[in-house]
């Protein structure tokens, strides 16, 4: 027996692993799987007709002694030259600091992966016998940086085995349920059975994934999953969605969340690489507009990060996530023609990321646009809806634009959609692009007024004299006044200011309050150009405006088209500006009075 | 608790859950409407505050300053209410995007950057971040960067500079600025490694760095920074980056690519309120329809939208109808920031733009 030293520093290594490389010291039972399956592997490609087998012996001891754990594989085995080859790599990982895995041998994938045993245990000890025929093999290391390495006389299985003792601290990963648990976690889906004895007993580790076993329906399989799911994610799903892609040869299941997520949120998935468990916190392998599914994906092609918790964002990564798109994108194509209650269900919940898709995917924007439901001044109703009754789909661009119209607008049996909802307007603004044959109309509160009834001749002679002054009294509000027919009549007047309007008085606000520098700011900002006005139209079928045209009494009349001006603003739950707030002051003040003076006066 | 502070806690929660975006921008445009309805000075100001954030964020810095200008006020008339620490970073915000708004003339802007630097003076913060918006602003005119980019650096970091992303990303804007696009590669590698970012970068950066790529022949570099960073700004409200993404694909004749990218983004474009995003993007423009590849046919099939005074016919639009009208809107852009600025930055922007050439494969 030799006794040897490595030509590397252990401890500074070990260190650099574990507060860099792996997030959390369990990746060593990941490490340990994926060397027997990666033996088992080789072997395979010189047996076709081995099977193989992984297993994993917890020996408790007694007497206060570290708890030990045997890693067994029937794989390809290592021969002496090997082990000197994978002390190599060893050294090597830690000259580079950081090991890559990628595109190396078995052999130097294992020698890293022994490393990562090292943050759990003192020795680690290496028996392999090659399937070569050569003599067995025994390497045992030490976190001091010794080794020895010896031939073994005796004849034993091909394969190789692991012994490990806990480190002092890591007991707790040496517990059975505790190792079972990670076993499950790590190795659950693996290609070739994995044993796990323990105190007498022995258990199968992994299953079939569930999307690639047999099920006898598609219902069966679709209740199987759901229930897979659950378990996984330990939450309830509306559905189920089965994923493909060549690119990356990635399969799995896409599990609908049943509750609506934060659009926000970060898009994470539990994803395998060849079957091991990669990462639960796996981003980026959907498109971004995917954020109503969890998925749980396999990857037998895609390349992992160093330290192997997630894939390196390269074109096939690209290519990939493309693909799981056109999946999700196809399933909900069939959904909506095959079972239009489930997509029902499905926009109910996930609406807000349906538009948030449909909004830069024409194709999904045709598809979804029937089934999405919008808010209306008849109540709430899907476009699908809508457009059974009407022709142009009309819509105002803001809860305050709603606000503003949706009383009259119902009145007078107009159907106005309030685009004021999350992504409402745009959407509604893109319909066109979808279908050639829609026509979208958006409502400028302003000009709402214009499809209210004119005056007759007669009338307008009558108004002719007061609708002249009462312009002239609102023009410092930058507000145009006009006078017509519409409903309701006990609605004396109606506010109207567009977007730019509702700006133009957002920047005025602001004015009157800022200091002179950032006034004249805003002044350059507008550039000298007036805001959009608003418009105030006043309704002559409403008594009170009949009354007021006919008041005859100059003062009264202009503190009461004031006063109604600012109380129209305010049912339009406007922000009041200092000089509307001073107005109402005085208007209100005056108003009063003028009746208390008038009772005494009678 | 009145009803509409919990209207106004669902709408701010509303907003807080979404993306930067017009959604975001419009949600919180209401909260700020809704604490004015109720003459809320208090909550008023601090919707305020987070509304000059999303605005900002999501493209709208002429909102920005709005809401900016009114908190401000409030700082001025009442400071023991409305401490000016409260509009720190908010200025912060304000004034880098200030210079994008061409109808504001330089002695205002003049005034409004003194008005920063003595405010950042009386609040005791470190005068980094002055020398880092002065030397964006010496970019932007096209002055001496020089002892800007060396006095910001040389200042020391607090908790009012910019993170460190942002930081590292605005050096490599000023390495690319001056030509030493070696230097911006070795700058960038700790954002490239993904060892550093923040809401905006590497968003950016990817951008920012695709000239000096092409500047230094390093075509693999260019495709990866292309793949990765256009589908980060695909879908966000850096529109100002854009431009990079689709002069490189006409640059390396990916033209069809760059058409793409033209008819998706010229709409969102246009609807901004800021020159600044729109003369980047319609320079960049009239270089990919100059360098398409020739063709018999004399027309393009593009959805343009309503603001675009070029007829289209089925979906077809004449090339040199719309290359004359990027070029006319561009060169109109350029003059204007040229005049406001005093200087020839723009037009010397515009004259690369138009002796930039397709890289061939063998270049470098």
């Amino acid at each position: 027996m030799q006794q040897q030293r490595f030509q590397v520093d252990l401890r500074g290594l070990i260190t650099l692993l574990s507060d860099h490389l792996y997030s959390t010291p369990q990746v060593f039972v990941r490490e340990l799987l994926q060397n027997g399956i990666d033996a088992i592997t080789a072997r395979r490609k010189l047996e076709p007709a081995h099977q193989g087998s992984v297993t994993v012996e917890l020996v408790a001891q007694d007497h206060g002694a570290a708890p030990a754990l045997i890693v067994q594989d029937d794989g390809i085995g290592l021969e002496e030259a090997q082990v000197h080859e994978l002390l190599a790599t060893i050294g090597q990982s830690s000259k580079r600091g950081v090991p890559e895995r990628d595109g190396e041998s078995y052999i130097g994938q294992f020698g890293i992966g022994l490393l990562s045993c090292f943050v759990v245990a003192e020795e680690i000890l290496v028996r392999s016998r090659a399937l070569s025929g050569a003599p067995g093999v025994e390497w045992l290391g030490r976190q001091d940086g010794t080794y020895s390495v010896r031939t073994l006389s005796d004849a034993g299985p091909v394969g190789t085995s692991v012994y490990l003792r806990a480190r002092k601290g890591s007991e707790e990963l040496f517990e059975p349920e505790r190792l079972r648990e990670l076993l499950v976690h790590y190795g659950g889906l693996l290609p070739h059975p994995v044993r796990f004895a323990s105190g007498g007993h022995t258990q199968l580790i992994n299953e079939v994934p569930p999307w690639l076993a047999k099920h006898g329906s598609h219902s069966e399989a679709r209740a199987a999953w759901l229930a897979y799911g659950q378990a996984v994610f330990g939450q309830p799903f509306l559905d189920v969605i089965p994923l493909r892609a060549d690119a990356g040869k990635v399969s799995g299941l896409a599990f609908v969340l049943s509750t609506t997520p934060s659009p926000a949120a970060r898009r994470v998935h539990r994803v395998y690489l060849k079957r091991m468990l990669l990462s639960e916190q796996a981003e980026g392998l959907l498109p971004d507009w995917a954020f109503f599914v969890r998925c749980v994906i396999n990857a037998d092609a895609l390349r992992p990060t160093a330290s192997r918790e997630t894939f390196y964002d390269d074109e096939l990564l690209e290519q990939t996530r493309d693909e799981l798109g056109a999946a999700l994108r196809n399933w909900l194509m069939r959904l909506a023609t095959e079972d239009p209650e489930r997509l029902r269900r499905l926009v109910q919940v996930h609406g807000l990321s349906i538009k948030a898709l449909a909004l830069h995917e024409d194709e999904m924007l045709r598809l979804f646009a029937p089934f999405l439901p919008f808010e209306t001044t008849f109540g709430a109703m899907t476009l699908a809806d809508y457009l059974r009754e009407q022709r142009v789909v009309r819509y105002v661009a803001s809860l305050d634009e709603f606000r503003q119209v949706a009383r009259v607008a119902r009145a007078q049996g107009l159907c106005v959609i309030n685009g004021g909802y999350v992504y409402d307007a745009e959407l509604l603004a893109s319909l066109p692009r979808a279908y050639a044959d829609v026509q979208v109309e958006r409502v400028d509160p302003g000009e709402l007024s214009q499809s209210f009834g004119d005056l007759s001749v007669d009338e307008r002679e009558a108004v002719h004299g007061f609708l002249q002054r009462a312009r002239k009294q609102l023009a410092p509000h930058s507000v145009s006044v006009d006078i017509k027919h519409f409903r309701p009549s006990d609605v004396p007047a109606v506010y109207g200011a567009g977007e730019k309007a509702l700006g133009g008085r957002d920047l005025e606000r602001a004015k009157q309050a800022a200091s002179d520098l950032w006034s004249s700011m805003l002044d350059d900002l507008s550039g000298g150009v007036d805001p959009d006005q608003a418009s105030l139209c006043l309704n002559i079928d409403c008594p009170l405006v009949a009354r007021l045209i006919e008041l005859d009494h100059d003062e009264l009349e202009a503190l009461a088209l004031e006063t109604l001006y600012v109380q129209t603003l305010l049912m339009a739950q406007q922000p009041l500006s200092a000089r509307e707030l001073d107005v109402l002051n005085r208007g209100l003040l005056g108003l009063i009075e003028h009746a208390v003076s008038k009772r005494y006066d009678a | 608790m009145s009803d509409w502070h919990d209207e106004l806690e669902s709408i701010n929660q509303q907003a807080e859950a979404l993306d930067y975006g017009d959604a975001r921008t419009a949600l919180r445009e209401q909260a700020v409407r809704l604490a004015d309805h109720h003459q809320d000075l208090d909550a008023a100001f601090a919707t305020r505050i987070d509304f000059i954030d999303d605005a900002t964020f999501s493209g709208h810095s002429e909102k920005a300053l709005v809401a900016f200008a009114w908190c401000e006020g409030q700082c001025k008339r009442d400071p023991a209410r409305f401490d000016e620490s409260r509009i720190g970073w908010s200025s912060k915000h304000v004034i880098e995007n200030v210079l994008d708004h061409v109808q504001i003339p330089r002695a205002q802007i003049d005034r409004v950057l003194a008005d920063f630097e003595a405010r950042w003076q009386r609040l005791g913060y470190s005068m980094r971040v002055v020398h880092m918006i002065r030397l964006s602003f010496a970019e932007h005119y096209g002055t001496e960067t020089k002892p800007h980019a060396e006095a910001w650096l040389a200042a020391k970091r607090d908790a009012m500079s910019h993170c460190r992303a942002c930081e590292v990303d605005i050096l490599i804007g000023h390495c690319a600025d001056t030509e030493q696009h070696e230097r911006a590669f070795e700058v960038a590698a700790p954002i490239l490694e993904r060892r550093m970012s923040c809401a905006e970068v590497p968003h950016r950066t990817y951008a920012k760095l695709l000239p000096s790529a092409l500047a230094l022949g390093r075509l693999d570099d260019a495709a990866t920074l292309h793949r990765k960073g256009y589908r980060l700004l695909r879908t966000g409200n850096l529109q100002q980056h854009i431009a990079e993404h689709m002069l490189y694909c006409a640059r390396i004749g990916r033209a069809a690519r760059a058409l793409d990218i033209f008819e998706e983004h010229l709409p969102r474009v246009l609807a901004r309120r800021d020159a600044g995003t729109r003369v980047r993007f319609l320079l960049a423009a009239g270089a990919v329809l100059r360098l398409l590849p020739p063709s018999r046919k004399t027309t393009l099939k593009l959805r343009l939208p309503a603001e675009v005074p070029v007829a289209c016919v089925d979906g077809q639009v004449e090339r040199a109808a719309l290359h004359a009208w990027v070029q006319q809107e561009a060169d109109a852009l350029v003059t204007r920031f040229d005049a406001r600025n005093g200087t020839d930055r723009f037009a010397r922007m515009a004259a690369s733009h138009a002796a930039l050439d397709l890289v061939s494969a063998s270049s470098g």
